[in-house]
């Protein structure tokens, strides 16, 4: 009885939550037909936007893997002074408002700021421009991989490590042959969790970009200036690609659960967990 | 020379000089350089300008809707995620999987669109919209709005971290209660709830965290009217903007981060209050 | 060999100290068990002498030639960790030749021979059949017979195992020691293994060194170290005993009419604590009652394999609950049941002046 009710008001929940949004968006996209949504969709700005945006979360992520696979490796390998501080340091994007963050960094490199004219001086310009984006969208997804790594590694521990070491393997080979194999999907699970908020940052960008339209207007940055102009149906269907994209990260995660975190529960026979 | 030797060898693994290099060099660029900014940027703003500008009304008022907005939400997750959890593990029904995979959508999907969509399907003539004006309820340009938004939002933090916390939950202690003669009603409130409510306040103090800064999904959806609908965050962009706003979004942002922190660390003591028996 | 010169090591900027002037030294050929409670230091000195951690101070010598210098790569000593470590993502045949494909390009062996190689060890730890299984789907006893394979692929002179037996099932135990000590004679290693059970070191090894709170006990020969202890700690890690408190006079205790000598002077004392070994105490059977040297009725009795344990309570001059343990053909013919009364004589009592020193011996003089 007491179930019946509380899986219909969890099913309802979740229609009007979840669902409801999915179904909008895919309707409003093609709401005045296929041709307009193809139009909208590959006309010059919307793909400048696209390319805008793969570019950037690229790049982010590129940065971002490498930040991970580092600080993952120094938190969870070695013990030092300031680690707490500095574990601390890499959670605070987190609570950081992304307008807060697009601020920082106008602060630091727009006209006025610390870097701005000295770096205008070599003719480099950061705010307001693509570096600028990729500067912000690192800050905002600076924890995804590396949090999904640091408890994986920790858990890991160091003894294979250490045994590749006596028989004589380097660095570069540990990391490659022993440790990367190991977190490999932790990596990727990681990579599809900043991928998704890469694409679709936007506060800090719209900030920290200046929202110049046909150079530094991302996808999102487009939608809302497609619907501030009151092209409604080409802002869903510009949305509808990024819905693609987020179910697409979702179907992905879920598989990625699904396959690999069971596996991970190998560890020795007396440490294994009894379910 | 043999104690030099001796303390460049301090770590066997390899790697160390190289990795801290280059977390120094991130997190120094793109953590505490920003930060120090925006630090150095409030000390040359003069007390009585700073505490002009805190006390602003609309400022003011901003910053109280901002607020009290991220704390309703969340507080609607925590109950909403805790049912949501307990469901998806606890029963098996059709589309089960379906809905559990999907529980993570509001973090994939681009807060921007899902602002336009939340405000497209709430207003007067969106599919709810209408519906809810029928019965006197407007959502649109009011703080309902942001706490909708701000739902939808956090959502996914709290049924994420009660999660694996109730799943863990072995079957032996539900069967031990039960043979000590636990109903189910006791069983949840007696052995479950104490087990998932650090979990479901780590999730809460997520879910405040990411609500208390969030702009995209909500300027759609808020209208943004001054003293009335326009959040905190909106503000400072609004400043930033102007030529002359740097002072009023420095002190704007300040604040808010001040807030924040002192929210999340009544957060944790709560949280280490309901740990009380892991320690 | 292993050559260890006081050698100090302490955690937590010193505030911890793991190991205190440790000496000792292993010839080349030995099987030696470096054994401890937890908490001893003994993992610790192992991994030290492996190069997984570095000492505060002191010397390391392997081979004859001075190792701190040395990175653990170089210092080519086969190491096993407790639960074997094993790389997970790779199959048993990987994991073994792992050690001779990350040699430096000029010293690697050819394909052929690595497959050769790997093939052979895999042989010489009877796995041969396992080479394609992954390490999840091995038992217990068949890791460790990889992770040995694994350490040896390198060529290793010496053989450092730490806790090569603790993750394994009993029964396997006791066959894998009988075949890592025919593999250690087999391949002239020098090898030294951490355990915390005295009765596997005591199976095993050729000697054995005592740690306890990271300072070095005793080092000697199985059948020294138990029936020559150094130290009190010793007497009392290497088996169960029984205590009783007496007053000493001129170095001789009684108990009843009873008297027991030793040779040595001793200041008088009230209340003397002596031990007693379990099988130090006779059952006696009825007849030879006039050799026995107090009563007591049995209370408990546990069947322990190839032991019988008997708890007996004495009925005079003596107090409290002794251990005895008998052979199970004693067993029989005395027709031990619970609750009767049997004669005990005592054979020999433990002294220990302080307890930095070997123990005095108490016999009786009579017959």
């Amino acid at each position: 009885m007491g179930r019946i009710l509380l899986i219909t008001v969890t099913v309802i929940f979740l229609l009007f939550l979840l669902i409801m949004p999915i179904a909008f968006i895919m309707i409003e996209a093609v709401g005045s037909g296929l041709q307009p949504y193809a139009q909208a969709i590959g006309n010059q700005a919307t793909l400048h936007a696209i390319l805008l945006t793969i570019l950037v979360t690229a790049v982010t992520i590129v940065i971002n893997i490498i930040i991970g696979l580092s600080g993952a490796w120094l938190i969870s390998k070695f013990s030092f002074r300031g680690k707490a501080f500095l574990t601390t340091l890499i959670e605070l994007p987190f609570s950081i408002s992304p307008v807060v963050v697009g601020f920082l960094f106008i602060l630091l490199f727009g006209y006025n700021g610390w870097f701005g004219k000295l770096l205008d001086n070599y003719g480099i310009q950061i705010a307001f421009a693509v570096p600028g984006i990729i500067l912000v969208t690192v800050f905002v997804t600076f924890p995804f991989i590396i949090r999904e790594l640091i408890p994986l590694m920790q858990e890991q521990g160091k003894d294979e490590e250490e045994t590749a070491l006596s028989l004589g393997a380097r660095g570069w080979s540990i990391f490659w042959h022993i440790t990367l194999p190991n977190i490999k999907w932790g990596l990727l699970y990681g990579v599809v969790l900043c991928l998704a908020r890469a694409m679709g940052e936007f506060g800090a960008v719209s900030i920290i970009s200046g929202n110049i339209q046909g150079e530094t207007d991302t996808l999102t940055l487009h939608i809302k200036n497609l619907y501030d102009g009151y092209y409604y149906n080409e802002a869903f269907a510009v949305s509808s690609l990024l819905l693609i994209v987020a179910l697409a990260t979702l179907l992905i995660k879920s598989f990625l659960e699904w396959s690999f975190k069971p596996k991970t529960k190998y560890k020795t026979k007396t440490t294994l967990k009894k379910t | 020379m043999a104690r030099l030797i001796q303390n460049r060898q301090r770590h066997i693994l390899p790697g160390f000089g190289l990795n801290m290099g280059v977390m120094l060099f991130f997190v120094g660029l793109l953590i505490v350089l920003p930060l120090a900014a925006l630090f150095m940027h409030t000390t040359n703003i003069s007390w009585s300008k700073f505490v002009d500008i805190a006390q602003d009304e609309r400022v003011q008022s901003a910053l109280k809707l901002s607020f009290s907005s991220a704390i309703i939400a969340a507080l609607i997750n925590l109950f909403a995620g805790i049912m949501v959890a307990w469901v998806l593990v606890r029963y098996d029904f059709i589309g089960r999987r379906l809905f559990d995979s999907l529980i993570d959508f509001p973090f994939a999907l681009p807060t921007a669109v899902a602002g336009m969509t939340l405000a497209s399907l709430y207003d007067h003539n969106g599919w709810l919209g209408g519906l809810l004006k029928s019965v006197g309820v407007q959502v649109v340009q009011t703080q309902a709005g942001i706490v909708l938004a701000l739902v939808f939002i956090g959502f996914p933090f709290v049924v994420r971290s009660v999660q694996p916390v109730l799943a863990d939950m072995n079957q032996e202690i539900e069967q031990a209660a039960k043979s000590l003669g636990a109903n189910g009603r006791q069983f949840f409130w007696r052995i479950v709830l104490p087990t998932i409510l650090p979990a479901a306040f780590t999730g809460f103090s997520l879910a405040l965290a990411r609500g208390i800064g969030e702009y995209g999904s909500v300027i759609f959806i808020a209208g943004n009217i001054p003293y009335v609908s326009e959040i905190a965050p909106l503000l400072i962009a609004i400043r930033v903007d102007e030529e002359s706003g740097y002072e009023s979004a420095a002190v704007i942002a300040i604040l808010m981060m001040i807030i924040a922190f002192i929210l999340l660390l009544l957060g944790n003591v709560l949280q280490r209050w309901t740990r009380f028996y892991q320690k | 060999m292993i050559n260890i010169e006081r050698i100090n090591k302490s955690f937590d900027h010193g505030r911890i100290r793991i190991l205190e002037d440790v000496n000792f030294s292993v010839p080349k050929g030995q099987l030696v068990a470096l054994l401890g409670p937890s908490g001893s230091g003994k993992t610790t000195l192992l991994r030290l002498i492996a190069g997984l951690e570095n000492a505060d101070s002191g010397t390391i010598e392997l081979e004859g030639k001075p190792a701190q210098s040395k990175t653990i790569q170089q210092r080519q000593v086969g190491f096993v960790f407790q639960h074997y470590a094993l790389f997970r993502h790779m199959n048993v045949f990987n994991n073994v030749a792992f050690g001779l494909r990350v040699k430096p390009w000029f010293k690697r062996p050819k394909r052929k021979i690595i497959q050769q190689k790997v093939q052979e060890l895999l042989e010489l730890v009877q796995i041969n059949e396992l080479a394609k299984r992954y390490p999840s789907q091995l038992s217990g006893g068949q890791r460790q017979r990889v992770a040995l394979a694994r350490a040896l692929a390198i060529e290793p002179k010496i053989l450092l195992l730490d806790e090569p037996f603790g993750a394994l099932d009993a029964n396997v135990r006791q066959e894998l020691r009988i075949w890592l000590r025919k593999l250690h004679d087999r391949m002239q290693l020098t090898t030294l293994f951490v355990t915390h059970d005295q009765q596997e070191a005591m199976d095993l090894a050729d000697r054995i060194i005592l740690l306890q709170k990271g300072k070095l006990q005793q080092i000697d020969t199985p059948e020294n170290i138990y029936e020559k202890p150094a130290n009190l700690f010793v007497y009392q890690f290497l088996g169960s005993f029984n205590t009783i408190r007496l007053p000493v006079n001129n170095s001789s205790i009684k108990i009843g009419h009873h008297v027991f000598q030793t040779d040595r002077q001793i200041a008088n004392a009230d209340m003397g604590i002596f031990y007693i070994r379990p099988y130090h105490l006779r059952l006696l059977s009825q007849n030879q009652a006039t050799t026995a040297h107090f009563y007591a009725s049995v209370q408990g009795i546990l069947f322990n394999g190839s032991i019988i344990k008997l708890q007996i309570q004495p009925i005079d001059y003596l107090s409290g609950i002794y251990e005895v343990t008998i052979s199970p053909s004693d067993y029989h013919a005395h027709h031990v049941k619970n609750g009767a009364i049997y004669p005990f004589s005592i054979q020999e009592l433990a002294f220990f002046i302080t307890p930095q020193q070997p123990p005095i011996t108490f016999k009786t003089s009579e017959s």
